[in-house]
């Protein structure tokens, strides 16, 4: 075990260190000059964006620039972000944008993973019947159409015609709240668009999963043994079978892990969700390298932390798996 | 010719011109740029024709930018090398005039000249439609629209007829900076105009009104001194009064701290000394006389000695969060909360000079993403306006709604087709003038801005600049045959019969080297690009390389 661990914990950290490196180059390959777009003023002078490309550092030697990467890195410092004029990275990304997209994406991500498990189970339990046929349907249109147009389409509809939810951002403009529940209340009110939204387009993808597994359960030998001994149906569904066909979707969550960081940029742009989504696509607009290489660091880290655990979990749970 | 690629205006008006070219003989490939590679080819003049917008701002000080052969280099205001010592004789003079009434005769010889020599061609100016609840009344329209960092009239007086005291602008910009002396986009000034305050304003047709001041800045006889009246009672918003000093200050301090916000940049090339002879009265020296140095400097915002003298100009330190105190000005609005992602609040400024305006409590900015999200929050009273242009898909939307008031104005972006003068066939005077006649201007506003745009037939256009515009200025109607007259004249002539003019052989030839260069450029960046994934695969190696090692050493133990 011992052994497994240290041999599971270097290659981990030999990842890290591969998507460290490349995080610094693929930012730097992609076009834009982050003076322009951060001055973005005709007006300004020759003089004066010197200034600027040496406060961001950007007149010193690519390995220099390297250099002072690793070793801000190394001491936990994400630099300084060029478009908000010198805030640090870390600031930006560990606040509110990180819990807006957190709570966001955890909760359409576990609504969408409950819903698509249930009603994929029973979709395969009757398979072809009306239920069936139509629930594939709708979560094969679902999974297809474009989010940010089905999010258009709820603003228009609930927001705009039904006046039923807020259009934009997470909280009533110049409000001030008497509690924390008022908060709350308010913060969900203006959830429900996005939420509804990122829900509706998981949905498809772990029904569709779901389903196939319980299809591929339902072939096992035990599920014949199961009958044979005479459970009652719905025994044999929700302990036998489904339990088994989990498993896929288990490895499924460890990859979603990434979106609870990431974020949904198409969602969160549409419902103008301050999150980490919004942040890379303006980030990435302004040529904002320090943000975006900040996201992507922390991004790797909570993958890399996510398998790692992952591997150490399964090597717990399932006897095949040898040290 | 290149355009640039993410602007659709750029990009179809390109097209539209190209075709209107071939009309007369003339083959132009349009190459849509990005910006990281367009600006490069501009500042080393590696290129023939480009089509894109540059700016204006409250002065028509481009005409110095834009023509003046001081500015034929690398970064500067002209990507066009045009060179003519009468034209830079006369916009020396013109910098020089402190009457503005004898300047504007100089500035009429100036748009001649440039029209006669047709170093670019103007396009057109962006239109700027704002859309208004129709409860709100109060606001100015001019150049570059009713909200925008050249419009301090607006905010203080606008009202609503439903008694409505919140005024909500819908904004996709979260605030870079609130100091005046790190705004550098037109974006933070907006804040920085409602938070700090300026000698000056501009009026409606952009002609400069005392703001903070009595009256506008007397000038000494050489023009070198200049003398600004601050209205008595003037206070900070921290309750501290304002005097002369602080202006005087404010100067010396974007000089000493190479601030870089505002119009920092002519205060640094013309301010020489100044002194406050006494609390109303700043006297400033400038190093020469300067047609607007009234305009450069009553437009820089004004910041508070008392808290400044201690504060280093730091771009990291600009902002709200670090340094609350970057908020306190002496402007119409005063800084309440900012819930980032979410909405700036200010509130009224009670001891503003103006008494009894603003005319609303308190004043929104709120963040909101789309156009499409922006136009159903006002349409459903959510917002109020919205800080930019209306963009051309929703303006009939606008329209027949009946909540919603729409304006019209010019914005301050205009589109060029600018020449490389220096590379044949362009540096003929004469290939200039015959696509000048050669464009339908109309047409390309047509299909190049959906007709959202005003044609700009003169270098200082009355649209943009009332006061300064030449009405007898030279233009170049849309005349095909007067084109093709002047290039049969000039000897391109079609010489192969395939609806083509040719080149005369010089110009050939030096097309051909032209060609050569750019080959060897583009081997150039393929290098530096080799370069760069070079350095990337050498560190990936050796770490797949550190890796190995340790699993072996590991396998082997």
């Amino acid at each position: 075990m011992r052994d497994y661990l240290i041999k599971r914990g270097v290659s981990a950290l030999g990842t890290l260190a591969l998507a460290i490196v490349l995080n610094f180059f693929i930012f730097r390959i992609m076009p834009g000059d982050p003076t322009r777009t951060v001055v973005g003023d005709f007006r300004v002078t020759p003089e004066i964006r010197q200034l600027l490309v040496h406060q961001f550092g950007l007149d010193q030697p690519l390995w220099m620039q390297f250099i002072l990467y690793i070793q801000n890195l190394l001491m936990g410092n994400l630099g300084v972000s060029f478009q908000y004029r010198g805030t640090p990275v870390t600031s930006i990304i560990f606040g509110r944008r990180l819990f807006n997209t957190f709570i966001l994406m955890s909760s359409s991500i576990g609504v969408a993973l409950i819903i698509g498990i249930i009603i994929g189970t029973i979709a395969a339990w009757k398979r072809e019947s009306k239920f069936d046929i139509s629930t594939v349907v709708f979560s094969l249109v679902t999974y297809s159409m474009p989010v940010f147009w089905l999010g258009m389409l709820i603003i228009l509809v609930f927001g705009y015609y039904l006046g039923a939810i807020p259009i934009a951002g997470t909280q009533t403009v110049g409000i001030t709240y008497s509690n924390v529940f008022e908060y709350a209340a308010d913060y969900l009110h203006h959830m429900t668009g996005p939420f509804v939204t990122l829900t509706l387009s998981f949905i498809g993808y772990y029904f569709l999963i779901m389903r196939d597994s319980i299809l591929d359960v339902f072939t096992e030998d035990y599920m014949l043994t199961a009958k044979a001994k005479g459970l009652s149906d719905r025994k044999i569904l929700f302990r036998h079978a489904m339990r088994n066909a989990t498993l896929p979707m288990v490895s499924l969550i460890a990859v979603e892990v990434t979106y609870l960081f990431g974020g949904a940029t198409m969602t969160e742009t549409v419902f103008s969700w301050y999150g980490i989504g919004r942040l890379i696509y303006e980030a990435v607009v302004m040529a904002d390298f320090p943000i975006l290489q900040g996201i992507f660091v922390i991004m790797s880290v909570v993958v890399i932390t996510a398998n790692f655990c992952a591997d150490i979990i399964y090597a717990l749970l399932d006897p095949r798996i040898r040290y | 010719m290149m355009v640039l690629s993410w602007d659709d205006w750029s990009t179809h008006s390109g097209e539209a011109i190209a075709e209107q070219l071939k009309k007369v003989g003339i083959s132009i490939e349009v190459a849509p740029t990005d910006d990281s590679a367009m600006y490069p080819r501009l500042y080393d003049r590696d290129y023939g024709l480009e089509e894109m917008s540059y700016g204006y701002s409250g002065y028509p000080s481009h005409m110095f930018y834009r023509f003046h052969s001081s500015q034929d280099c690398a970064q500067c205001g002209q990507d066009w090398s045009f060179r003519n010592a009468t034209v830079d004789a006369v916009i020396d003079q013109m910098l020089k005039t402190t009457d503005k009434e004898k300047a504007r005769t100089m500035m009429w010889q100036i748009d001649q000249m440039a029209a006669e020599n047709v170093p670019y061609i103007p396009l057109f100016l962006a239109d700027e439609y704002h859309v208004f609840r129709k409860e709100w009344t109060g606001y100015t329209v001019m150049p570059a629209g009713p909200i925008s960092y050249l419009n301090m009239l607006t905010l203080p007086n606008i009202y609503s007829t439903a008694g409505k005291k919140d005024f909500i602008i819908a904004f996709n910009n979260e605030p870079e900076t609130f100091s005046p002396m790190a705004a550098t986009t037109g974006r933070s000034l907006l804040y920085s105009n409602s938070l700090y305050d300026t000698l000056l304003a501009y009026d409606e047709k952009l002609v400069p009104i005392p703001w903070m001041t009595t009256d506008l800045p007397e000038f000494s006889s050489d023009g070198k001194t200049m003398t600004f009246h601050l209205k008595s009672g003037l206070k900070w918003h921290d309750g501290q009064p304002l005097t002369a000093k602080d202006v005087i200050f404010t100067l010396q301090y974007i000089i000493a701290q190479s601030a870089v916000g505002g119009n920092s940049g002519e205060v640094q090339k013309y301010y020489e000394s100044g002194e406050a002879t006494d609390a109303l009265t700043a006297v400033i020296h400038l190093k020469e006389p300067y047609v607007w140095a009234a305009e450069a400097f009553g437009t820089q915002h004004i910041i508070p000695e008392h808290i400044w003298k201690d504060l280093k100009y730091d771009w990291e330190q600009s902002l709200v969060q670090t340094n609350p105190k970057v908020a306190i000005g002496s402007g119409p609005f005063m800084f309440s909360t900012w819930v980032p992602g979410e909405y700036v609040k200010l509130v009224k400024n009670p001891n503003w000079w103006n008494t009894g305006h603003p005319l609303i409590d308190t004043l929104f900015f709120r963040k909101i993403d789309t156009e499409s999200a922006r136009i159903l929050a006002i349409q459903k009273g959510e917002a109020d306006t919205e800080r930019y242009s209306v963009e051309p898909a929703f303006i009939a939307q606008v329209k027949t709604n009946p909540d919603l008031v729409l304006t019209h104005a010019v914005d301050q972006w205009d589109y060029v087709l600018a020449f490389n003068n220096k590379s044949p066939p362009f540096n003929d005077t004469w290939v200039r003038r015959a696509i000048a006649y050669a464009l339908d201007k109309d047409e390309i506003v047509k299909r190049g801005a959906l007709g959202y745009a005003t044609v700009t037939k003169s270098y200082c256009p009355d649209a943009f600049f009332p006061f300064w515009a030449n009405p007898n200025v030279l233009t170049y109607p849309y005349d095909p045959a007067k084109a093709n007259k002047i290039l049969d004249e000039q000897g391109y002539l079609d010489i192969d019969g395939d609806g083509i003019r040719e080149l005369k052989p010089v110009v050939a030839a030096y097309q051909s080297e032209q060609q050569i260069r750019e080959q060897q450029l583009l081997a150039q960046q393929q290098a530096q690009m080799t370069q760069y994934l070079t350095y990337a695969a050498i560190a990936v190696i050796v770490i797949i390389a550190a890796l190995y090692f340790v699993y072996r050493r590991r396998k082997k133990a």
